[in-house]
């Protein structure tokens, strides 16, 4: 058992400014916490509340010493906001060692029955963070109704962070991954090691990211299709031959990727992202690729960013064609979803009217249709596996420069392709006012009732 | 299937009566008791219908219901209210009122919104 720490950037830089301070600095951090059906922890950062000045009482470089005033408002809001309680405080200095100390272990003893008690949850955390040149280090721990480790903090904002613990193992086959390290360096081929992924779609876009994916270094993998392979999709899908016809394409692409490495494990689900227990596996995943052609689901994998601080790296092929049946132009989208970034709906990237009809029984989509009151749900659309792969090569190197920043900030959240004129193009968008991703709605944690705050037909 | 949590505040807070139930179409639907109507209609309250799709509140309800089937007091037809459904073993009239695209702000609007437009849209058939 192990637990995440996930953050949005305003939360992950507070704990910044806490660890490059000259001074022992200290916080109640609130956040949700979920245990997953693996045993795995995740704790959703909501609120980081500092100790007020006048409730410390030693604070020096080596020191702290506070009243009980410096806490107990913070463990007040995190029991009305039904959330755990974690105390943190800095080791000052680049470089300094953030375990615990033998002091520290005994304000833990200390201080974990009262966060415990004072909360409502039975459960207390502690984090100790430092810095090495600027960058976060941290140790951590849960206790009381889960007892684990901390071992990651990972941030979803305009970059993305991965930042293991400072005792955690980490490092990849250098020799391996050599070309990749001399590009990105060895804790960003660490970082790439590291992830889930999930991608939702396992045809031809979703195919090519995969295996892009596995190269880079990518070891496990969450797959979602409902399909089985047909003729056709042989044409676009990595891994598939015609032996393959009529298999689950998860099962296609499964097998492919862990030929291609040693190492590779996938979790292969044969459903929709439409259905609540499969759409909730996607919450274990650190990063999410959108390769689905459905407005129905593009609107669930939308709301994923905002609830659970996991990005979305959408993406699709449109090729429209002109009353000739001749290609009119070749279209290729990929957006950026996160917090702080707008979603689908505002983005206006989903077809609400065919979300519905795709979500209809066949039996009134049909009554419905036949009234002139819902569209018609488009048939077979056209795929080139050179336009897929371009996309999907486009996705995954999102991913990149969110891990490495090696592009112009701001960072476009939505990159354009017009392959049929040869150029890319970007554009940023802010959440709109008031909707589930304006960050101001906070709704990390808010679904315990209804899962992403919708219903789900099974 | 669930009524999200504002819309169960914002109709109990309106003082609005209402049951929720789902049918084998995989819709969500709610029922509003002796809704008020305005004057004019032929019947001082009804039953009223709405149906959420699992895509609800992204996306809005379709159309609405009506037990008793209404009419203008002082004569004439009510627009598009002219097909009968049978939904939960009664037979509701059907509105058949469907809001332009741009009109429902995707994740922010809810049936506080809707019943807005419903009572525009019953002002609107009563006078």
């Amino acid at each position: 058992m192990s637990a995440t720490l996930r953050l949005t950037g305003p939360l992950h830089d507070g704990l910044v400014v806490m660890a490059t301070s000259p001074i022992e600095t200290g916080a109640v951090l609130l956040a949700h916490q979920l245990t997953l059906d693996d045993g795995t922890v995740i704790l959703f950062g909501d609120d980081l509340i500092a100790v007020p000045d006048d409730a410390y009482e030693i604070r020096t470089d080596r020191a702290l010493q506070i009243t009980s005033d410096g806490y107990i408002h913070a463990l007040k809001t995190a029991r009305d906001r039904g959330m755990i309680a974690l105390w943190v405080h800095s080791h000052p200095g680049d470089r300094a060692i953030p375990r615990p100390s033998t002091h520290d272990r005994r304000v833990n003893e200390q201080l974990e029955p009262l966060f415990g008690d004072r909360t409502e949850t039975e459960q207390y955390g502690y984090l100790v963070v430092s810095h090495d040149a600027g960058a976060l280090t941290f140790t951590g721990e849960l206790s009381g109704q889960v007892t684990t480790s901390i071992t990651r903090i990972a941030v979803s904002w305009q970059r993305w962070i991965f930042r293991p613990a400072y005792d955690a193992p980490t490092g990849a086959d250098r020799a391996l991954f050599d070309r990749n390290i001399r590009a990105f360096g060895d804790g960003i081929q660490s970082t790439i090691s590291g992830l889930t992924v999930a991608i939702v779609g396992a045809g031809g876009t979703g195919s090519a990211t995969a295996e892009q994916l596995t190269r880079l270094g990518v070891r496990s993998f969450i797959l979602i299709d409902p399909d089985t392979l047909s003729d056709s999709n042989t044409t676009r899908v990595y891994g598939s031959t015609p032996a393959d016809v009529g298999r689950p394409k998860v099962d296609v692409l499964g097998d492919y990727l862990e030929r291609i490495a040693h190492g590779v494990h996938t979790t292969r689900i044969q459903g929709s992202i439409l259905t609540e227990a499969v759409a909730r596996t996607l919450i274990g995943a650190d990063v999410v690729f959108g390769c689905t052609d459905d407005n129905a689901g593009r609107l669930r994998l939308s709301r994923l960013p905002y609830y659970y601080l996991t990005p979305v790296i959408d993406c699709g092929v449109q090729i429209p064609s002109d009353q000739d049946g001749l290609i009119s132009g070749v279209f290729g989208r990929v957006t950026t979803l996160h917090p702080g970034a707008a979603c689908l709906a505002c983005r206006d990237r989903i077809d609400f009217a065919l979300a519905e009809a795709e979500t209809r029984s066949a039996e009134e989509q049909q009554r419905l249709e036949k009234e002139g009151y819902a569209p018609a749900l488009p048939g077979v659309e056209p795929a080139v596996v050179t336009f897929t792969t371009l996309v999907a090569a486009t996705a995954v190197s999102e991913l990149l420069e969110r891990l490495v920043g090696y592009g112009d900030t701001p960072t476009p959240s939505e990159l354009i392709l017009y392959i049929h004129d040869r150029t890319l193009r970007g554009n940023i968008e802010d959440p709109h006012t008031g909707h589930y991703c304006d960050p101001a709605t906070r709704r990390i944690g808010t679904d315990a009732d209804m899962f992403l705050g919708l219903n789900w037909a099974s | 299937m669930k009524l999200p949590e504002p819309d169960r505040e914002f109709l109990d807070r309106s003082g609005i009566t209402y049951r929720v139930f789902d049918d084998d179409t995989g819709m969500l639907n709610v029922e509003l008791i002796d809704f008020p109507l305005p004057p004019g209609l032929s019947a001082s309250t009804a039953s009223v219908l709405f149906r959420l799709s699992a895509s609800y509140p992204d996306t809005p309800p379709d159309m609405w219901w009506v037990i008793p089937h209404l009419t203008r007091i002082g004569g004439g037809v009510i627009p598009a209210t002219e097909i009968i459904e049978t939904h939960d073993g009664r037979s509701w009239q059907r509105w058949s009122r469907h809001l332009d695209p741009s009109a429902w702000r995707s994740g922010i609007d809810s049936l506080e919104s809707y019943v807005r437009l419903l009572r525009t849209e019953l002002g609107s058939a009563a006078a």
